[in-house]
């Protein structure tokens, strides 16, 4: 019976006065509509063991064209970038940077000049061969071009000089201590003989390029289609073909993964699910550990968290451990005093968090708190779409009730928080809050550079970063010599340093590195990659480093 | 029409009666919350994400808080949303509905008109841009719906004044001189009293819903525990991919859909006691053709 | 005489239009926050202060806010709908890949409501006081009462996800491939579960109006005439009810009609499907003012047309009105 004569049915009853046909109503209601679904609802396509790999992948948002100039976010969208377009080096499982287009490099003493040799065949998605002339092209063409993160990142390359096809020179302006890492492992090379004419880079879509995968087709706010490079110089990548689909909705995200509508999600797995998830035998799940941070931030411009002795008393009323057990549900690392996540390198061993009610409490009578602002209320800005980070600000505002500051958590919708703490993202104008819980994505944490954009009290140079207008002239020091540091002892001393003074003065309160969990499904494709901090989304789990 | 005689009538339809039971129930558990519940919503007395145990009927919510108490004491928050922000609307609408009826010269093309464009705006939209702008507190949230919500009762209570003003006792008021504000207040005001009403009651429902809505899509105020928000927090926690959504999903979503029943009920028989063409409609036992 | 009244009710349509694109254009710019993210892209905190004025010039929005207004109308009367700041595309192709989804979601909930409502209220009215009445009736006022996000993740977690009937986000299933009437059928079976949520929470409206219009139609003079004369009921009820029960019914629908483009925000998110209503709200997060602008102005202007044609409509149906309307 179709859904139509269901229908026909139930009307051609009615007026025959019976009573009971109301009775069936919302039975024919529901039967009307799967009816006609069910009995035509298409077959599925039978699965073949041996055929190529296709990967549906699940993200949010959509990501433009998937060009240097058209990505929109950090994550995924810059690993999905990173997918289509191929950097000098590649960040390994360790974030170490390992040389990819390039086959051996080698720089002088002060790290000023570097050259570089070029894998041999590496070609673009189009067939044209991929050489040093578009290095210099890309590096160029990133300088004239503003982008927030590509231009920044090689504002210190002086001159490009090309050798041959295959080796280049680059000299520096002034050394750079992550070189390469920033730029050299973040920057995508564009091709010289496509991008050459264009002048408005926003609004071009063309995405050639020389990585493993390519885009064949983009359904903006629905779907992109991969397809593996098979001339890719490192051999052809693992999965043949990667559908991404975008669903918005956490709870649709899941639900699609279980059912097996998809295959891996870039968004990571709420903890409470990890047990659900992993008992399904279809489902792995895989966690580790993330660079995003979240902050308590607060602002050193305002009476009275202009008083160091205040900021670290509120440090040390809150519980960390308990934060991370409670929201995270143990899914995450509690915060390093220091700020620095404690699987990198640069980690200070030995600043442990504190958390002691009665030494808080000392320090805010010797700042004579309760005097003037016993009965002040402070406001904790949240944004509003993130339960997890409102739980946090709940938590932390019951912990700062106990030491006597009487705390408000105040909810407001993303942008709006953005314009209170960061207006115009711009840290020159200034700033309206007391505290407020904030993050920095994994970048921020990765490149001392940016670091330093955290902390320095200069905020139209150094500190653009710098939401707290935090002040500290030590620090300042610190941040300019490692701006310029090449030695990695010396940069390991200043970055120690760096972290002692952050864990003294507190400008903001690292709370906790959240993980990064993620589901998928092993059938489809088990070769997932972790690198550490940034998830699974990465070109080493589909090639491996050479 | 007293209010006596619109008890009575209550009392004799089989919608209201249902209604006020159920209404009274809710209000009677919003009123004893403190009584009822047996944890503090806002305290974290258990392990989060918990199952139901004898000490905790509902289970634990996301950071360890007892569910059933947080629906309990949300009865009350939800309640007082749609109560305030219904009287919000209401005050705006009687008032402009009568003022608009009686100076029909130059007031009523202006409210009317001002009426269109609240109702042509696209409604969640703009407010989802007020709420942005306002901030997600709960007064806001109040305050907002009951901006949005007064155009509906303001035609009503508009197009009742119009028939008020020509009835024996108003021209009578008139033509012994009364000022303007004593007819308008002392002699129409209470006879669109009963409508006004009807329409408070609906008002209230579609608050409740309204907040709901709100909530679910992240533009509530995530500190207050209304049903929408433990909701909110139901689905944004994974509550739909795990056996949670049995208990922490069904019973704010059924006490959100039994408060609007009730609401609504209660509004459709009124609306039939006060307005004579649908008599007999909803639930009366014998029709009268 | 007819005219006059036409043209002043054109005339004040026209002024709620001019006001509402007016309120359209500066409510999003009164919101705290700048769209300076989505120009910009990540890592906008590295931006030197000359590069954020570049890229705020290069969108107009360093010009003053009545200049960035004639400019904003200037371009909507060449049917220029701008760029949207997060997808770097034409509004006016965004929402043209938006619209016909919408359409297809609110709009067959409409009518499949429409027509269940009005069967279903006509029958109750008849049998006013059953059983059959007052279970539709409270059916129809409970499935109302229910917040449609609720019901609508019960539906997915129950038959997309449990039972796996459905599926459980989208339009379409992505990369099938569907052509022609299996791509059809695909969209059908994507369409139940958000159909069937949008048509249980909208029914109650539409019935209740035709329950109420029959049954004031059912008390009229010449029903109970024409009962006397012994005319058959079914002839009484198609002739003579339907026919003025209908009137209210067609207000209201026209009503709902101009709504169907502001899509189902909330049943959109629900089902990740892809309709006007998730855009706008996506929009107003992000402070896509142009996206914003647009998605705002045709619902408003579906809106209003649908009024206009509502009060056209009227006299046309109704006899009485015509006359009323010609003694203005």
């Amino acid at each position: 019976m179709t859904g139509k004569k269901t229908m026909k049915g139930k009307a051609a009853n009615c007026p025959a006065g019976k009573s009971r046909w109301t009775g069936i109503l919302l039975p024919v209601l529901f039967a009307v509509v799967l009816l006609t679904a069910v009995s035509c609802s298409p077959a599925t396509a039978p699965a073949d063991d041996q055929g190529p790999i296709n990967v549906r992948l699940a993200i949010a948002r959509d990501e433009g064209s998937l060009n240097p100039y058209t990505y929109v976010s950090g994550y995924p969208g810059h690993n999905l970038l990173l997918l289509i377009y191929d950097t000098l080096f590649q960040l390994d499982e360790q974030n170490v940077p390992q040389p990819w287009l390039v086959k051996s490099y080698q720089s002088d003493a002060d790290g000023l000049v570097w050259s570089f040799t070029l894998h041999e065949g590496v070609t673009w998605h189009d067939g044209a061969p991929l050489t040093a002339e578009d290095v210099k092209f890309s590096y160029e063409f990133y300088r004239e071009h503003n982008h927030g993160r590509w231009t920044k990142a090689v504002a210190a390359v002086e001159s490009i000089e090309v050798q041959d096809e295959l080796n280049f020179t680059v000299k520096l302006s002034a050394p750079v201590p992550a070189f390469l890492m920033n730029p050299l492992a973040d920057v995508p090379i564009i091709p010289g003989h496509i991008w050459q004419d264009v002048t408005d880079p926003d609004n071009f879509t063309d995405n050639t390029g020389s990585g493993p995968y390519r885009v064949v087709s983009h359904e903006p706010d629905r779907t992109y289609k991969l397809e593996a490079n098979t001339e890719y110089f490192l051999g052809k990548p693992a999965v043949d073909e990667i559908g991404i689909v975008i669903i918005e909705d956490q709870t649709a995200t899941f639900t699609a993964l279980r059912v097996g509508d998809i295959d891996i999600a870039a968004r990571s797995l709420l903890p409470e699910l990890v047990e659900e998830f992993s008992g399904s035998p279809d489902v792995k799940v895989l966690a580790g550990p993330g660079f995003v941070s979240t902050l308590l931030q607060i602002n050193n411009e305002r009476e009275p968290f202009d008083d160091p002795r205040v900021r670290l008393a509120i440090a040390r009323a809150i519980d960390l451990d308990d934060l991370v057990e409670t929201v995270l549900l143990g899914y995450g690392t509690a915060g390093n005093p220091g700020y620095i996540h404690p699987a990198l390198p640069g980690y200070k061993t030995g600043l442990q968090h504190i958390t002691d009610l009665a030494q808080a409490r000392t320090l805010l009578e010797e700042a004579g708190f309760a005097g003037s602002y016993g009965n002040k209320e402070f406001e904790l800005l949240i944004r509003s779409n993130d339960p997890l980070r409102v739980r946090t600000a709940e938590i932390i505002a019951e912990s700062l009730a106990a030491i006597g500051m009487n705390v408000k958590v105040k909810a407001l919708d993303s942008s709006t928080v953005d314009s209170l703490v960061w207006p115009d993202f711009d840290v020159t104008q200034g700033r309206d809050y007391d505290l407020a819980i904030w993050g920095w994505s994994a970048p921020v944490m990765l490149d001392p550079a940016r670091l330093g954009a955290l902390l320095h009290s200069d905020l139209t140079t150094w500190g653009t970063l710098n939401i707290g207008a935090y002040a500290g002239e030590s620090v300042d020091a610190v941040v300019e010599e490692l701006a310029v540091t090449v030695d990695p002892d010396r940069q390991a001393a200043l970055l120690s340093d760096l972290q002692e003074m952050v864990a003294e003065t507190v400008p903001f309160v690292t709370l906790f590195y959240p993980d990064g969990i993620y589901a998928y499904r092993p059938e489809t494709y088990d070769g997932w990659l972790f690198q550490n901090g940034q998830g699974i989304l990465n070109k080493l789990s589909f090639v491996p480093i050479p | 029409m007293s209010a006596a005689r619109i008890i009575r009538s209550l009392k004799k339809n089989r919608a209201g009666q249902i209604g006020t039971a159920l209404l009274l129930l809710i209000v009677c558990t919003a009123f004893f919350a403190p009584w009822l519940a047996s944890h503090d919503p806002y305290e974290r007395v258990g392990l989060p994400f918990q199952n139901p145990s004898p000490q905790h009927p509902l289970g634990t919510n996301d950071i360890g808080q007892d569910i059933l108490s947080e629906i309990i004491w949300g009865t009350r928050v939800s309640l007082t949303i749609g109560f305030f922000a219904a009287a919000i609307a209401l005050f705006l609408g009687t008032l402009i509905g009568i003022v608009s009826g009686y100076y029909r010269r130059w007031l009523d093309p202006l409210f009317m008109r001002l009426a269109d464009v609240v109702l042509v705006i696209p409604f969640l939209p703009l407010m989802i841009l007020l709420a942005a702008y306002l901030g997600p507190r709960m007064s806001n949230i109040v305050m907002v719906i009951g901006l949005l919500t007064w155009a509906g009762p303001a035609r009503v209570i508009r197009s009742q004044v119009l028939s008020l003003r020509e009835y024996g006792y108003v021209q009578a008021a008139r033509s012994l001189g009364g000022t303007d504000s004593r007819i308008m207040f002392r002699h129409i005001l209470p006879g669109v009293l009963p409508m006004a009403l009807a329409q408070f009651i609906r008002a209230v429902s579609s608050a409740v819903l309204i907040e709901s809505s709100l909530a679910f899509l992240g533009l509530g105020d995530p500190t207050a525990k209304s049903w929408g928000m433990v909701l909110y927090y139901a689905q944004a926690r994974g509550a739909f991919l795990t056996g949670a959504w049995l208990w922490w999903i069904l019973p704010p979503g059924l006490l959100i859909t039994f408060t609007v029943l009730a609401f609504a009920l209660i509004g459709y028989a009124l609306e039939e006691v006060v307005n004579p063409r649908l008599r007999g409609g909803i639930i009366k036992k014998k029709c009268t053709p | 005489m007819m005219l006059q009244f036409w043209g002043s009710k054109l005339l004040q349509y026209i002024l709620v239009l001019v006001f509402t694109l007016a309120l359209n254009f500066s409510l999003p710019r009164m919101m705290p926050g700048s769209p300076m993210q989505l120009l910009a892209g990540e890592d906008v905190g590295l931006l030197s202060q000359q590069e954020r004025e570049e890229i705020m010039a290069r969108h107009g929005l360093d010009q003053p806010i009545w200049r960035q207004f004639t400019i904003y109308l200037g371009q909507l009367a060449k049917g220029d709908l701008g760029y949207s700041y997060r997808q770097r595309r034409p509004v006016g192709v965004i929402i043209g890949e938006r619209l016909p989804w919408t359409l297809l979601l609110t709009g067959s909930a409409l009518a499949l409501s429409a027509f269940i409502g009005v069967i279903c209220g006509t029958l109750a009215a008849w049998r006013r006081g059953r059983f059959s009445d007052l279970g539709t009736l409270s059916l129809f006022i409970f499935l109302d009462s229910m917040p449609s996000f609720w019901l609508g993740m019960i539906l997915v977690a129950l038959f997309g996800a449990r039972l796996r009937w459905f599926p459980v986000f989208g339009a379409q299933s992505p990369f099938a491939g569907y052509t022609g009437w299996t791509a059809m059928v695909d969209v059908l079976y994507h369409l139940a579960l958000p159909l069937t949520t949008l048509t249980l929470v909208t029914i109650a409206g539409l019935f209740l109006t035709m329950r109420y219009s029959t049954l004031d139609a059912l008390g009229e003079q010449y029903i109970t005439v024409a009962r006397a004369k012994g005319m058959p009921e079914g002839h009484i009820v198609f002739r003579h009810v339907l026919r003025n029960a209908f009137l209210p019914v067609i207000t209201v629908f026209m009503l709902s009609l101009g709504f169907v483009v502001g899509g189902a925000t909330v049943v959109e998110t629900v089902f990740a499907w892809p309709g006007l209503g998730r855009l706008m709200f996506e929009a107003v997060l992000q402070r896509d003012y142009p996206v914003l602008q647009a998605t705002f102005m045709m619902v408003t202007v579906c809106v209003i047309a649908a009024n206009l044609a509502a009060d056209l409509l009227y006299p046309l149906a109704d006899p009485r009105v015509r006359v009323e309307g010609r003694r203005f």
